[in-house]
């Protein structure tokens, strides 16, 4: 067996990237991490254990999840990711060296790190993948290492189905490069474990649908959740599991690079290009929505609003979580077109675009069921078929909050037994069955006291209605009520704004403005305004008609003085 | 030092109480233990009810005592966990057994009231074959139909959706209690109906073939036969703490499927658009065909004023026509009959009934009724109703057990009961399907659906529910 010989340069620049990598993911994908984490829910349990290792791949399942856990550190999560990466490389490094020696091409071993880095960026693929490359690859080095012909077909022989069963489809990597390997160091005792190879490799495919005949096609192949997703880009992973063997195929055959320059210039190179890749797989978009989930969920409300402007948020559900967190801090009228709107569905998606975000407005527009239903549905919707804490935890909430005890006390028993949630479940434990505790609670309090008191049929599309049932019952509650009016001045309903707008000295300013609009509208005098109304916003708003017309009604050119009121909103954004 | 000093006192204690005074202390009152088996009649083949004590303690001992000398004890840290032998030489001789309860709490013995759990000579079926999903919405994510062996804890699988993903599997059914000749749907992409008849699987699609969408199924006696509903079904979600979602049809009426001449018979007398015609179901000797039925009303305004009664027509064996007078079994003024299933012995039907509409698991107020067929009187089976939710239920072969689904543990999460019927009709104290862990059913955030006994092991390989035979069906109106 030959010693793993560690070369205190490519260390050095393994650890270089190393705390590259860690730094792009625990920063740079923090958000990625925690949703992936907050999806999955790591249970110690012996149901847990045996559902989640009884099937081929089992154990890099059940080796990820449990790693994935630790995700809800973000920094621990990327020192995993970085960890496993730095490992696929240096196994290939090695694997390369012990087939064509040293021949100065130890950035190309950067390769398949570089492949699985970007993959890694879409959270679909899971870090069960990732292991089960690694451990192919460390065990093809393993292999190669033998020098006794028997133990090395015996090796073939158990390696291959054993690690197919434990790691999952990984395994083809471990078979292409100790296939390579006994072809490069061909003689008459490499054809004999080339051909227990091929039996061990094909007793696989054999033995697997009669092992789980339940799991088909790709699934079967890959074995273990390498991707979330129902479909899984076979071809996608037979690339990523040949790529070592491309790697030290490579190797081999180019010739060697004595030069030191040279050495590092393609290590520069091959760096630089992986950076580049990765960059261009990183999903900001992801990242960005991600962050205003995780942030809307821990009720975060301040640094949502502060995210939203530093950084002007690209996309709808973004905009619907910084409009609940202005509703939240009491905001909405004041400052909600501070921010770009994009018309109603800035409040809420309806149900068939997402379910994710609606169902944290729903919680805290007080629709405990519909945000029950939408957690549930979420959390059904997870497409490995795990259960995700972050809705679990929602479901004990609802639950909580709706007085249906056993339930609750269920769910936060199963919290319980997890690692990161346990002392989460316990606080609330204390509260179940307990009306004054809840009462107190100024979360929970709050959202049984506007609970529906009597019945209605929720519909997604049509929530101003449903707004209007919620302040019927609970006039008192203040974000449906802000929702309602920020609807009515999102769809341009005027008329039922000025019905249900509450005149009061401490009206915000966006009503204020809207009356202001009306009140022009309708041709009605000023002075029929509400006293609240400052005469410098009825002059601003004629200022606003007078520039308008002056300029032809060029948006960019009111945008500077009149880009956060209603009366720019209104003018220049179209339904 | 503190916890160690604990242990120290606590094992001293133990001792203490072990060798000296046995019981600290005698409670009048039985032990609070989940499951409930106080005072339930089983069934002798039954897999041990292994229990765990609600009333927190530091250890637990259960003493199991015959009529004979027959005596054993078994003890654990928060549980009971039966060892099958002693369990099966009691059960299997005896026909009750007091079981005295002691748990260690604070450093004391305390002893409840012993608790009797009687043994019935009727025998039961050896499976109760069931499908295990979340309590969801319209998404689902795992969900399979199992079969479970009554005299142990094993569970077999007979189809996961992980086979064919993004896909449902629901409604098994089997020709009274016999798995040779069973059913169950696939929905979603390359779905239909899986068919088992003896050795053969097929899938048909009467959707595809006949524009006709078979939902509930019940095998007729002779296996010849299948009644289906066809319903247009529709969701709702509710907003009030008690109230989560309702089912309801706008539009259902009933066929017949001829198994072996593969033609969907359809009948223009139960096809009314006045009327909501579902659940049909055969008598035990399949000469009649009852169904529950209601007028259609305008769901938006009248979803609670939609009241199923059951009604019944003539079935022909022969030929799968029906007769051409519907007559009214029961009614129920002001609440809904729903679910019937006669037993196979032709003296019961079983129904649930509930204030409104079929789709009871999200009815709290949902109980189960026994309607005597002799007498034809209906009377509500309060002897295994709570106040929760009951819903599904289904007659053992030999019509002496019933199991049925109720969410009376979490008022979300279905569990199965099993009840003994004894002769004059009454119903036994259910107990819950045992399971090795008693802490199983706790950590399981899946509901039991549909639990049905069946006499035999199902003997289908999943290689031809992969690629089944595909069947052509054709229409015949009667």
């Amino acid at each position: 067996m030959h010693k793993l010989k560690f070369r205190p340069i490519k260390l050095a620049v393994s650890l270089f990237v190393w705390i590259a990598l860690w730094l792009f993911f625990s920063i740079c994908n923090k958000y990625h991490l925690l949703y992936v984490e907050g999806t999955q829910m790591f249970l110690f349990t012996k149901e847990y254990l045996t559902e989640t290792i009884l099937h081929p791949g089992g154990v890099a399942d059940f080796i990820s999840r449990f790693l994935i856990q630790f995700y809800h550190y973000p920094l621990i999560g990327g020192a995993i990711i970085a960890t496993f990466l730095i490992m696929l490389q240096y196994g290939v490094e090695v694997v390369s060296r012990r087939i064509s020696g040293d021949k100065g091409l130890f950035s190309f071993s950067f390769i398949p790190l570089i492949f699985y880095c970007a993959l890694l960026c879409n959270e679909n693929y899971t870090l069960a993948g990732l292991i089960g490359m690694v451990f192919s690859v460390w065990a093809a080095w393993l292999y190669i290492n033998i020098n006794s012909q028997v133990y090395k077909r015996i090796s073939a022989l158990v390696f291959i189905p054993v690690l197919w069963l434990l790691f999952g489809g990984g395994v083809v990597s471990m078979i292409l490069l100790v296939v390579f390997y006994e072809i490069v160091t061909i003689d008459k005792h490499n054809i004999i474990s080339l051909l227990f190879i091929l039996i061990s490799s094909l007793a696989i495919f054999l033995l697997a649908p009669m092992l789980t005949p339940l799991i088909s096609g790709t699934n079967l192949i890959l074995g273990a959740r390498y991707f979330r997703l129902i479909d899984a880009p076979l071809i996608m992973f037979l690339t990523l599991w040949s790529s070592p063997l491309i790697v030290v195929l490579l190797i081999h055959l180019l010739p060697s690079i004595k030069n030191k320059v040279i050495q590092i210039i393609s290590v520069i190179l091959v760096l630089s290009g992986g950076a580049y890749i990765v960059n261009g797989s990183y999903m900001y978009l992801y990242e960005e929505v991600f962050g205003y989930l995780n942030l809307v969920q821990n009720r975060k409300w301040e640094e949502v609003i502060e995210k939203a402007k530093k950084r002007k948020p690209s996309s709808m559900l973004a905009t619907n979580c910084i409009n609940l967190a202005l509703g939240e801090t009491g905001q909405m009228g004041e400052k909600m077109f501070d921010f770009f709107q994009y018309g109603n569905s800035s409040l809420m998606q309806d149900y068939k675009d997402d379910i994710l975000f609606s169902g944290e407005i729903l919680f805290n527009l007080g629709l405990i069921n519909e945000a029950q239903r939408y957690a549930y549905e979420s959390m059904e919707s997870i497409p490995d078929q795990q259960k995700g804490v972050i809705f679990v935890k929602r479901l004990a909430e609802t639950n909580l909050v709706a007085g249906r005890d056993e339930v609750a006390s269920k769910y936060l028993r199963i919290l319980g037994k997890t690692l990161f949630y346990k002392q989460w479940s316990q606080d609330r434990l204390k509260l179940v069955g307990d009306s004054v505790l809840i009462s107190e609670d100024p979360v929970y309090g709050h959202l049984r006291k506007i609970q529906p008191d009597s019945n209605f049929v929720f519909m997604s599309g049509s929530l101003p209605q449903m707004l209007e049932i919620l302040l019927r019952q609970h006039p008192d509650n203040h974000l449906a009520y802000d929702y309602l009016m920020a609807s009515c001045l999102l769809t341009k309903s005027l008329g039922i704004f000025a019905e249900k707008v509450r005149i009061s000295s401490t009206m915000p300013r966006h009503y204020k403005e809207a009356l202001v609009l009306l009140s022009c509208l309708n041709h009605q005098s000023p002075d029929m305004l509400p006293s609240c109304v400052k005469s410098s916003m009825i002059d601003d708003f004629e200022n606003f008609i007078t520039k308008y017309n002056a300029i032809g009604g060029n948006p960019a050119e009111l945008q500077g003085q009149y880009g956060k009121t209603y009366w720019y909103y209104i003018t220049y954004t179209k339904m | 030092m503190k916890k160690y000093l604990t242990y120290f006192l606590v094992i001293l204690s133990m001792l203490s109480c072990r060798k000296g005074a046995e019981v600290c202390e005698k409670l009048e009152r039985q032990p609070s233990i989940f499951p409930d088996y106080t005072e339930v009649t089983i069934p002798s083949t039954i897999a041990p009810l292994n229990f765990k004590s609600l009333d927190s303690c530091e250890r637990i001992e259960a003493v199991f005592s015959g009529l004979s000398d027959n005596v054993f004890k078994v003890s654990g840290k928060q549980s009971i966990n039966i060892p099958r032998k002693l369990w099966k030489r009691m059960s299997l001789k005896e026909d009750r057994m007091a079981v005295t309860v002691r748990t260690l709490r604070d450093g004391k013995w305390i002893e409840y009231a012993p608790f009797n759990i009687y043994i019935s000579n009727d025998s039961i079926d050896k499976y109760v074959c069931y499908r295990r999903l979340s309590p969801g919405y319209e998404l689902y994510s795992k969900m399979g139909i199992y079969q479970r062996t009554l005299s142990d804890f094993s569970e077999m699988t007979i189809i996961e959706n992980t086979l064919m993903e993004n896909t449902c599997v629901n409604c098994h059914s089997f020709a009274g209690c016999d798995p040779k000749n069973m059913q169950f749907h696939i929905r979603g992409k390359n779905g239909g109906t899986i068919l088992k008849t003896g050795d053969a699987v097929e899938m048909i699609n009467t959707k595809a073939d006949v524009g006709l969408g078979c939902v509930y199924p019940y095998w007729h006696p002779s296996g010849l036969f299948i009644a289906y509903s066809v319903n247009n079904i529709h969701q709702i979600f509710h907003n009030t703490p008690d109230e989560i979602l309702d089912v309801y049809d706008i539009e259902s009426s009933i066929i017949a499927y001829n198994v072996k001449e593969n033609k969907i018979i359809r009948y223009p007398l139960l096809k009314d658009s006045s009327k909501l015609n579902t659940f049909p179901v055969f008598s035990a000797d399949g000469r009649k065909l009852y169904f529950c039925s209601a007028p259609v009303q305008d769901v938006s305004n009248h979803l609670k004023e939609i009241r199923y009664s059951l009604y019944s027509v003539d079935f022909n064996p022969e030929n799968g026509a029906i007769g051409d007078t519907i007559s009214k079994i029961l009614e129920i003024p002001g609440y809904s009959v729903s679910f019937p299933r006669p037993s196979y012995d032709g003296k019961y039907i079983m129904f649930t009934r509930s204030s409104y509409g079929y789709f009871t698991i999200w009815h709290k107020d949902a109980d189960l009724w026994l309607l005597d067929l002799q007498t034809m009187e209906a009377r509500p089976a309060d002897e295994i109703n709570s106040d929760d939710t009951e819903s599904y239920h289904s007659w053992s072969s030999n019509s002496k057990w019933v199991v049925f689904s109720s969410r009376r543990v979490d008022g979300l999460h279905t569990r199965l009961f099993i009840s003994h019927v004894e002769n004059n009709g009454k119903l036994s104290k259910p107990f819950m399907l045992p399971q090795k862990d008693p802490d199983y059913y706790d950590r399981l955030m899946q509901s039991y659906n549909i639990p049905e006994f069946i006499k035999e092991d199902i003997d289908i390989p999943v290689s031809k529910i992969k690629t089944p035979k595909k069947t052509h069906v054709t229409l015949q109106d009667m």
